[in-house]
C-alpha cells in the first residue's frame, strides 16, 4: 500500500516543473558560456545582455523554488483538508503511511530542486574554468571549504529538509483548527513557530559550544538534534490534528 | 422503466396485486416461468426482500408455486384463477355499486345506466 | 449472526451544537437502508463517523467487529455527497488507482457501467460536467464488492434517466452479505427500493423500521410520513 501512495505522489508533478528546472539549467549554461567570453574578449559584448540574463537566472532560481515549495503545499493541503480529502481519508490506509508518502516525495523534490540550483551556480563558472580543471579541484573542496565532515553535512541538510517539510505539514495542519481564515492561520502559525524556534535554539548553542566554530561537528550535531526532536513534534502534531481534529467541509 | 406504486398500501402487497392481475388476465399463461426474484427485483425497481416478500404472498395465495430447483412457476390450477378471477370481480361490482350509490344513483337507475353504457360505448 | 454495523451511545458535538445524541444501532447485512433527515439532522456527521472521517466524543461505531481503521476502509465503499476526484486525472486513471488500492474493486463491471452511462474512459475529469462527475463516482463505489455501501444522495445531481439506472444498479448490487445505506432527501424516488428507513432529528433516531410496515401501519408512502414528522 505504501509504495502505491508513493506511486500516485510521485506520478502527479507536472511536466511543467522538469521544464523549468530544464530551463534554468540551460539558462546558467548560456550564461557561462557568456562570462567565458566576456573573459578572453571584454569589448565584444554589450554589457547589457549579460545582465539581463543574470536577471533571468535569477528569476528562476526563485521561480523554481517558489514552484517547489508550492507543490509541496498544495499537495498536502489540497489531498488530504480540501475535498480530495474524502478520497485520501478514506482509502484503506494508515494516516502515518498518508504523511510519510507525501514527506518523502517533498524531501525529494527539495533536494531535486536544491541541486539543480547548486549545478546552474556551478554551470556559471564551468565554461571559463573548463571541465577537466573543475574535476581536479573538486576533490580539495573538502579543504578549502570548512566543511571538515561530509557526511554530517549531509546529513545536516537532510534532516533540515525533513524538518523544513514538516513544519509547513505542521503550520498547515494547525490553520484548519481554525473556522475563518485557515491560510492566513497556517501562516501565522509558520512564522511563530520559526521565531519561537530562533529564540529556543540560538542562546543554547552559545552555551552549548561557546567557542567552536560554525559549521563544525559540535554545530552539526547540535542542530541534527533540534532537527530530530522538531520534527518529531511537528510530525505527530500534524497527525493528531488530522486524526482528531479534522472536519471535511 | 420502474413500476409505479401509490402510497396507500405496502410496494410488497401492491407487488403481488400487480402480478396476480397479470396471471388472472392471462397475460402471464398458467404454468409459465415467473422471472427470479432479483430479475423481477430489477425490472420492477423495487428491492429484492420487497419482491421476496410478494412471491411469499402469492404462493400463501396459491397463485404461484415455488419448486426447489427451478424456481418459481404460475398455477396451473385453472379453477383456482377462475376463482381469483371471481373474487376480483366482485370487488370492482361492490366499488362500482358503492360508488354510484354514494353518488345518488339507484340499484334501478344503475342497472339502466349500465346497461345504456355498454349497450353504446362498447357495443356501438 | 453480528451486525454489520452496530452504533453504541454514539454522541458528537461541534462546539456548543449537539450533531448526534446517543445514538444506538444495529444494522444487520443484506439490507438496503434509507438514512433520511433534514439538514442539520445528524445525518453526514453520522456518515463521517462511520468512515473514521470524524471522531466521536463519546460511544462507540463498530463495523463487522472493527472500530474506523484500514481494516473498515477496506470493506466500506463510500459516495460522498460532493466531488472528491483528483481533477487532473482521466477516467481510466481513477480506474486504475481504485483497482490499486481495493481489492474488492471489478475494473470490468466499472467499465460497462460507464459504458451504459456513456462515458468514455479517456475524458478528463475535469472537462466532465458536475452530473457526469457524480456518475463516475458512482460508478467507482459501486463496481466495488463491499460489504457496507454508504451513498450520501447517489441520485441528487443526475437526470431522471440516470436517477432509474441508478437505482437499477443499487438493486442489481445486492447481496445478502452486504448493506448499503442511502442517505437522501429525494424520499419518493428511493422508496420502492429501501428494506428499513431511519428518520434522524436533531441528532436522535425518531422512528426506525421496515419500510412496507411503517407504510401499513401509517397508511402513507414513507415520503408522506417524513413530511408529517418533520412539520408537525
Amino acid at each position: 500500500m505504501f509504495s502505491k501512495l508513493l506511486k500516485y505522489e510521485l506520478k502527479f508533478v507536472g511536466k511543467w516543473y522538469f521544464a523549468l528546472n530544464t530551463g534554468l539549467l540551460l539558462i546558467a549554461a548560456l550564461l557561462g558560456f557568456v562570462i567565458k567570453s566576456l573573459d578572453t574578449n571584454p569589448q565584444s559584448m554589450n554589457e547589457i545582455i549579460p545582465f539581463f540574463l543574470f536577471l533571468i537566472l535569477g528569476a528562476l532560481i526563485a521561480s523554481s523554488w517558489l514552484a517547489t515549495i508550492t507543490i509541496i503545499v498544495k499537495r498536502f493541503y489540497s489531498h488530504i483538508f480540501g475535498r480530495e480529502g474524502y478520497l485520501t481519508l478514506t482509502l484503506p490506509v494508515s494516516i502515518h503511511q498518508i504523511i510519510i508518502s507525501k514527506l518523502l516525495v517533498s524531501v525529494l523534490w527539495s533536494i531535486f530542486n536544491t541541486l539543480v540550483i547548486l549545478i546552474s551556480i556551478g554551470l556559471l563558472f564551468l565554461p571559463s574554468v573548463g571541465i577537466k580543471e573543475t574535476l581536479i579541484f573538486l576533490p580539495s573542496i573538502n579543504d578549502v571549504l570548512p566543511f571538515n565532515n561530509l557526511l554530517l553535512l549531509i546529513f545536516y541538510t537532510f534532516m533540515s529538509n525533513i524538518s523544513g517539510n514538516l513544519l509547513i505539514y505542521f503550520a498547515l495542519s494547525i490553520g484548519q483548527l481554525f473556522s475563518d481564515h485557515r491560510i492566513l492561520m497556517s501562516f501565522v502559525a509558520y512564522f511563530s513557530i520559526i521565531i519561537a524556534l530562533i529564540l529556543f535554539t540560538t542562546p543554547l548553542l552559545e552555551k552549548f559550544m561557546p567557542y567552536d566554530d560554525l559549521f563544525s561537528t559540535p554545530f552539526f550535531i547540535y542542530y541534527i538534534l533540534a532537527f530530530v526532536i522538531e520534527s518529531s513534534i511537528f510530525y505527530f502534531g500534524t497527525a493528531y490534528i488530522i486524526k482528531n481534529k479534522l472536519n471535511l467541509q | 422503466m420502474s413500476w409505479k406504486f401509490d402510497e396507500k398500501s405496502p410496494i410488497y402487497a401492491q407487488i403481488a396485486q400487480h402480478i396476480k392481475m397479470q396471471i388472472i388476465s392471462q397475460e402471464i399463461k398458467s404454468g409459465e416461468q415467473l422471472p427470479t426474484v432479483r430479475e423481477l427485483a430489477e425490472i420492477a425497481g423495487v428491492n429484492p426482500n420487497t419482491m421476496q416478500r410478494a412471491f411469499s404472498e402469492l404462493e400463501r395465495e396459491g397463485m404461484v408455486y415455488a419448486q426447489r430447483t427451478s424456481g418459481r412457476f404460475v398455477t396451473d390450477d385453472k379453477e383456482l384463477i377462475v376463482q381469483k378471477r371471481n373474487e376480483l370481480a366482485e370487488l370492482e361490482l361492490k366499488n362500482f355499486v358503492d360508488n354510484m350509490t354514494k353518488i345518488g344513483f339507484s340499484i334501478k337507475e344503475i342497472l339502466s345506466v349500465l346497461n345504456t353504457y355498454i349497450t353504446e360505448e362498447k357495443l356501438g | 449472526m453480528t451486525p454489520l454495523l452496530q452504533l453504541h451511545h454514539l454522541s458528537k458535538s461541534y462546539k456548543k451544537q449537539v450533531a448526534i445524541d446517543d445514538i444506538s444501532l444495529a444494522l444487520p447485512a443484506g439490507k438496503i437502508i434509507g438514512l433520511l433527515g433534514s439538514n442539520g439532522s445528524g445525518k453526514t456527521t453520522l456518515i463521517k463517523l462511520i468512515n473514521g472521517l470524524l471522531q466521536p466524543d463519546k460511544g462507540d461505531v463498530v463495523i463487522n467487529g472493527y472500530r474506523p481503521s484500514i481494516e473498515t476502509k477496506k470493506i466500506i465503499s463510500y459516495l460522498p455527497d460532493t466531488t472528491y476526484l483528483r481533477e487532473g486525472m482521466k477516467i481510466k486513471d481513477m480506474l486504475d488507482l481504485f483497482d490499486d488500492f481495493y481489492e474488492d474493486f471489478s475494473r470490468e463491471k466499472a467499465e460497462n457501467l460507464l459504458k451504459d452511462l456513456h462515458l468514455d474512459d479517456n475524458e478528463m475529469l475535469k472537462n466532465l460536467s458536475k452530473g457526469n462527475k457524480e456518475k463516475v463516482q458512482l460508478v467507482l463505489v459501486m463496481a466495488r464488492k463491499a460489504k457496507l455501501y454508504i451513498l450520501d444522495e447517489p441520485i441528487g445531481g443526475v437526470d431522471p434517466a440516470a436517477r432509474d439506472y441508478i437505482l437499477k444498479t443499487i438493486i442489481n448490487n445486492y447481496s445478502e452479505d452486504a448493506s448499503v445505506i442511502i442517505s437522501t432527501h429525494l424520499i419518493s424516488d428511493i422508496e420502492p427500493i429501501l428494506d428499513e428507513v431511519i428518520f434522524l432529528k436533531e441528532g436522535k433516531i425518531i422512528l426506525q423500521g421496515n419500510a412496507d410496515d411503517i407504510r401499513e401501519e401509517y397508511g402513507k408512502s414513507i415520503d408522506s410520513v417524513f413530511r408529517e414528522k418533520y412539520n408537525g
